[in-house]
């Protein structure tokens, strides 16, 4: 239970406000809801800084989505790309989209996430606001790629953290892979590719409960980019199977992998049978991949089209 | 922190805990209608309200967050004491029920109209998406945004809400809103919550961790201590009383094998101790403090664990019976446990039960011969069916608030049995009945789970034995773990027939699960057979039933009792039966099904412990339903899907259950014409949101020749009112409409002999008619009765004219029907969505067409739900893994079938008030075989277990 509030006027001050025993207050759908295992003394409350709303369209292949803008408020929006439309709408209470943000979906990074295995297929990166000493050098605002920043890189980076705020891009499986490094950092907005074709598919008992398996894939400059969440194993991203995707797979290239998967530990649970999650990870693969090959051999290359717009 | 806003147009300013959520400054604030179903689970959408235009959950927003902001809650809705058109057009489609969300739902549509004054379907679909609704579907919210729209474009609606019935009735019939209607859908103070006084205590429950287990010790000192406990109630210091929860008749075909607290805990969530506090805070902390020592024992958790030679007993003391007790009961008591912590189990009479076994109640009988049968068929299927544990999830959770005042203890219950309840109340207080006085209040929802006295019990002990009001509210998971629930069931069917279609033989074995305690033990399990052998024209029919105890969730009465259940079965052996034997299986449906006049020999057998009554079929809408069903989903034409990998199929089942449980079931209400010739009625009955009220309004008002607004119901009141076992059985307008009709006929009789002798007149000469007088067929006098019942009442009249009516029977007038499913089913993946759902029914004749209409939906979609999506999970502790509404998995706005639709056979009963039978419990019984035996048709598998997940279906595939 959390005991105080506190409404922060600026990325910067919100970002100077956390410590160890405070949390961003997002929509409040998770942290404020019944049964969360999140809490903290504090909550840093932001909903009042404008600079974390909004959508832009960074350049003609990117689209900078504010991460305190609302599921409803990306999907009543022109620039955001229809793949990530399709998984707004995962959420199935429209009062809720109403509420959650994206920022703060991405933050969790929850193993029934909506949106966590197509931004990983999407290859979308994080725009990120935490501190850093003055002499660090650290005031960098690579908004340029995915660093893909080995092992040494992040020890570099922990090591130069210090009081200034500072801003960083990063590819999200690089945020889920060291959730840790980046835990008090601020998510400033979502960057997801429009020169990308994106398919993904949700499975769950009814439209409002949690998802058990979400899987995505994305095809772009000649790779397939798969993403996976499994309630009760996490969010993963296969990348020597994804690069291992060529143009013509069958259905036993996504069974073997699912039923094989060692990276993959999916338990017996409330929601289904090991079994039963594995078999539907492959099909739904395969049908994914068929779905991506279509659209590939139609020239449709590109996920271009826009979403539908929603009021 | 101080808070300014606007609400409801009004600037206000609170100084608050920033920290405390949005609903609790509203509800601080005076908007009650702000509430709370989920335990701030973001999930029923009651406590919804408008933060600068846009729908949130209060309960997920803090009151810190509103400063500056602009709220709208849904009393603000309307203007001046008038309803808004959305308010309006919502009771006036009839989906105003229980309605303890209605008011929400409201806001959402009124919101939804001003951003979008022409929404699609899809749309209103997405604006009600984040609000649960169990009781009428979403069907006709749509319905409601049409009349909106019709209102605002043409000044009138065009759309008509219902069919009418009885053109020569006035009110019978036709849909003309629901009497409590106006209240409700504004969010006016209604229900438990609303009642209870600033001094209220709060009562929490300390509740077992183990699913079986004595408690050893227990130490309350430490608790007692924290400031503000006010009392502590254990098994050390209960009353020594036994009884049972179950609201039935008296004496109950339910055992006593209860306490208040009992020394053996049998379920996880079961009684420790109930801490009684000044605060909620403080009652939580000392149930913190409370040391128990436990003994675990192992626990049984299904009926063929609790079945296997050896298994421990769950109630393993000695058994004790009112009447009717076996000669062996001193012998069959020596092998009872010594141990005082089992306690007793009192049974009211022989209900064949054998505890040490865990056969909490047992029955069997038949007619025929139905082994000669299966001899000498043609065919014959033997298949075992299961069903899972299920929640009724009412929007308001179990709720209660008691208070001493005077010497008399008064309790406010959510309940669909006032009458029962201070009887159960009289016994544990030990309290005489003149001594309690219960009021119900509106009820947000029962579905069977408030015939049940599940807190009111503890709560009245509490506010008796401390002399201070006590406030009682379940959470979201107590609802699930330690209330009611519909009994998981296995059923073996064995099914005989002839290459001609004829059924010739059908045997049903029946194994239930009771849970900890037999609330309803043997009844809910006997509808399995009682309300579903007796559609078949068969002349060997049997059926073998045993109730077993287990250490599982307590089940108890669920909408429809056990008739879904063993519906499923039958009819999903029957179609397994017409596909062996090569039969159209809507031939073999008609050649089977009864029909009118057919002489019942089955219910000879059906009579739980006493012989049963035989009757022929009375009215009966069973064929049209199949035909017309069969029709509308055009039967015999094979679906094909865009997808190659979904297949397509169609079902259907026909259906009945009962109108009251004739020769038990009692009703009585009390019509008193008032000084300026108005009608009160006191009606015993139990109005749980169903327009009860509102069918003994119509009656009255049809039978007195007076407006509706002339007559004001006041039910549920047990010191109002006069007795009523209550709303249950689908009993509701058959015995207290009767009740109420019989009560207008003697107060039409009364004023029509009070007429003549103020007019001179003979009574014969004399008739009533509207808007409520008396003239004279001879001389052309008119007497109003303002005039009549003043006279009547001045110092030298005769005083008021009041009636007392009352209804017992032992006829039988049974609704029946036929629900026809279309199910598309992908053969990859096991996903399984229903395209199309017709319910249609016979329901004599529908007093509020609008409002049966509406509990028909509900019922199917509920039903829809238990077929697909819902069941408790038990881990092999007895642990509910699912006890929250997520993960539990009700059906919601987009499990809906997309087409949807329900449909009333008009038949008119002999017995029923103006020709009506019951509607709702009969909508719950179809979906199953229907969704099963659609399945079938679509990819070939036969669904023997519900729910009938993607999972199941891939198995039964060969897939995993």
């Amino acid at each position: 239970m959390s005991r105080e509030l506190c409404a922060a006027a600026s990325a910067s001050e919100a970002v100077i406000m956390r410590d160890a025993s405070s949390a961003y207050l997002a929509g409040g759908t998770e942290l404020l809801r019944s049964g969360t295992e999140r809490s903290a003394d504090r909550l840093i409350m932001l909903k009042n800084i404008p600079e974390l709303k909004g959508v832009s369209g960074e350049t003609p292949e990117a689209v900078r989505i504010g991460s305190m803008t609302t599921f409803q408020e990306a999907l009543g929006s022109d620039l955001v790309p229809a793949y990530l439309k399709e998984v707004l709408r995962y959420m199935a209470s429209r009062t809720k989209r109403d509420m959650a943000t994206i920022g703060g979906n991405v933050a969790l990074m929850r193993d029934d996430s909506y949106l966590a295995a197509t931004l990983i297929a999407a290859h979308a990166k994080l725009e990120l606001l935490h501190w850093a000493k003055p002499d660090s050098g650290e005031s960098v605002q690579d908004r340029s790629g995915c660093p893909d920043k080995n092992g040494s890189d992040l020890e570099e980076a922990s090591q130069v953290r210090g009081d200034q705020p500072v801003r960083e891009a990063i590819c999200i499986r690089r945020y889920l892979q060291h959730r840790e490094e980046y835990q008090k950092d601020l998510i400033t907005a979502i960057m997801v590719r429009t020169d990308i074709c994106v398919v993904s598919k949700r499975y769950a008992n009814t439209a409002e409960s949690h998802s058990y398996l979400t899987a995505a894939m994305g095809y772009a400059d000649g790779r397939f980019r798969v993403g996976v969440s499994v309630k009760n194993a996490g969010v993963f991203f296969p990348k020597e199977f994804s690069d291992s995707l060529g143009e013509d797979e069958n259905a036993e290239t996504f069974a073997r992998f699912a039923n094989s998967w060692a990276g993959l530990d999916i338990p017996d649970d409330l929601y289904g049978s090991t079994a039963y999650k594995r078999y539907l990870l492959g099909v739904t693969l395969e049908n994914l991949y068929r779905s991506l090959k279509e659209r590939i051999s139609s020239g449709q290359r590109t996920d271009g089209r826009k979403g539908e717009t929603e009021a | 922190m101080k808070i300014s806003c606007v609400i409801n147009h009004v600037p206000r300013t609170f100084d608050v805990d920033p920290m405390m959520s949005l609903r609790e400054l509203l509800v601080s604030a005076g908007h009650v209608c702000v509430r709370d179903s989920d335990d701030s689970e973001g999930f029923c959408g009651s406590d919804t309200v408008l933060v600068d235009g846009t729908p949130v959950y209060s309960n997920l927003y803090l009151a810190g967050e509103a400063d500056g902001c602009d709220i709208l809650t849904p009393d603000g809705l309307g203007d001046a004491g008038h309803l808004s058109d959305v308010q309006q057009a919502m009771i006036d489609a009839g989906v105003v029920q229980s309605a303890y969300n209605a008011p929400a739902a409201a806001l959402l549509l009124t919101w939804l109209l001003e951003n979008n004054p022409d929404p699609t379907k899809e749309e209103i679909e997405d604006a009600l998406s984040g609000i649960f609704i169990r009781d009428a579907s979403y069907e006709h919210y749509f319905l409601a945004v049409q009349l909106v729209r019709e209102r605002r474009k043409l000044g009138h609606y065009e759309t008509k809400t219902a069919p009418i019935f009885r053109e020569q009735l006035r009110e019978i019939g036709t849909p003309d809103g629901k009497v409590d209607g106006p209240a409700l859908v504004s969010g006016q103070r209604a229900y438990v919550e609303d009642y209870v006084s600033p001094d209220a205590c709060v009562l929490v429950v300390l509740r077992s961790p183990y699913a079986s287990a004595y408690i050893k010790s227990i130490d309350t000192a430490e608790a007692e201590k924290v400031p503000g406990v006010v009392k502590i109630i254990t098994a050390a210091n209960c009353p020594d009383i036994y009884y049972m929860q179950a609201g039935q008749g008296n004496p109950e075909p339910s055992p006593h094998d209860r306490r208040l607290f009992n020394w053996k805990v049998r379920h996880v969530g079961d009684r420790v101790a109930g801490i009684v506090a000044e605060t909620k805070e403080a009652a939580e902390q000392a149930k913190n403090l409370i040391h128990v020592e436990y003994e675990v024992l192992k626990p049984v958790l299904t009926v063929e664990e609790a079945m296997a030679e050896g298994a421990p007993a769950v109630h393993n003391g000695p058994v004790e019976y009112r009447a009717g007790a076996p000669a062996d009961l001193d012998s069959y008591n020596d092998q009872a446990s010594k141990d005082p912590r089992e306690g007793k189990v009192v049974y009211q009479f022989p209900l064949g039960a054998d505890i040490h076994h865990n056969i909490a109640a047992s029955n069997k009988g038949g007619i025929g011969d139905v082994e000669k049968a299966f001899a000498e068929a043609d065919a014959v299927v033997e298949r075992t069916y299961q069903t899972s544990q299920i929640q009724h999830t009412p929007l308001e959770p179990h709720v209660c608030f008691a208070r001493m005042e005077g010497g008399r203890l008064t309790v406010y219950a959510s309940t669909q049995v006032p009458y029962h309840v201070r009887r159960i109340v009289g016994w544990v207080t030990g309290l005489p009945e003149n001594r309690i006085h219960v009021v119900k209040t509106r009820v947000g929802g029962g579905y069977g789970s408030k015939q049940d006295i599940l807190v009111e019990d503890l709560t009245a002990y509490a506010a008796y034995v401390t002399g201070r009001p006590v406030y009682c509210r379940n959470t979201r998971e107590e609802e699930f773990i330690a209330c009611s629930t519909r009994h998981p069931m296995r059923m073996r069917v064995k099914m005989a027939g002839m290459k001609d279609g004829r059924i010739t033989g059908i045997f049903m074995e029946v194994r239930a699960n009771t849970g900890p305690y037999g609330n309803h033990c043997l009844t809910v399990p006997m509808n399995s057979c009682s309300k579903t052998l007796p559609l078949f024209k068969c002349p060997n029919m049997a059926y073998d039933l045993k109730v077993y105890y287990t250490n599982t969730p307590p089940a108890g009465a669920y909408q429809g009792y056990g008739t879904p259940k063993g519906n499923y079965a039958l009819m999903m052996a029957m179609a397994e039966l017409a596909d062996k034997l090569g039969c159209d299986y809507k031939e073999m449906v008609l050649k089977n099904h009864v029909e009118t006049g057919y002489r019942l020999d089955i219910l000879k057998g059906l009579g739980e412990g006493r012989e049963g009554n035989v009757v022929p079929v009375g009215s009966c809408g069973l064929r049209e339903a199949i035909l017309k069903g069969c029709d509308m989903i055009r039967w015999g034409v094979r679906e094909q899907s865009d997808d190659p990998d979904v297949r397509i199929g169609k079902g259907f089942a026909m259906i009945m259950q009962g109108s009251g449980l004739p020769g038990l079931d009692h009703a009585e209400a009390i019509a008193k014409m008032e000084t300026d010739g108005t009608v009160i009625l006191n009606s015993g009955c139990a109005d749980i949101g169903t327009g009860l009220d509102t069918v003994c309004a119509k009656i009255v008002s049809e039978v007195m020749c007076m407006p509706m607004e002339h007559v004001t119901v006041l039910s549920g009141d047990t010191d109002a009112a006069a007795f009523d076992t209550g709303s249950y059985a689908s009993s509701g307008t058959f015995f207290s409409g009767n009740a109420a009709l019989d009560a207008a006929k003697k107060l039409k009789e009364g004023v029509l002999k009070e007429a003549a002798l103020q007019l001179g007149e003979e009574e014969t000469d004399l008739d009533l008619r509207m808007p409520g007088e008396v003239f004279s067929r001879k001389t052309g006098a008119v007497l109003s009765y303002g005039e009549l019942s003043h006279t009547a009442c001045s110092g030298s009249g005769r005083g008021m004219v009041v009636a007392h009516g009352s209804y017992v029977t032992t006829a039988s007038s049974v609704p029946y029907g036929a629900h026809f499913a279309e199910v598309a089913v992908n053969v990859r993946t096991g996903e399984i969505k229903v395209r199309k759902f017709y319910a249609l029914q016979d329901a004599g004749t529908p007093i509020n067409p609008e409002l049966a209409l509406c509990q028909m939906y509900g019922a199917a979609l509920k039903s829809i739900g238990h077929t697909l999506y819902e069941g408790m999970i038990l881990d092999k502790n007895g642990v509910c893994l699912n006890a929250n509404m997520t993960d539990y998995g009700v059906p919601m706005v987009w499990e809906q079938p997309d087409d949807f639709k329900a449909v009333l056979i008009d038949v008119n009963d002999e017995y029923g008030p103006f020709g009506a039978k019951s509607i709702s419990e009969i909508a719950c019984n179809g979906a199953a075989p229907a969704i099963g035996i659609a399945i079938h048709d679509a990819c070939g598998v036969w669904m023997d277990s519900w729910p009938m997940t993607p999972e199941k279906i891939l198995r039964k595939l060969g897939k995993i």
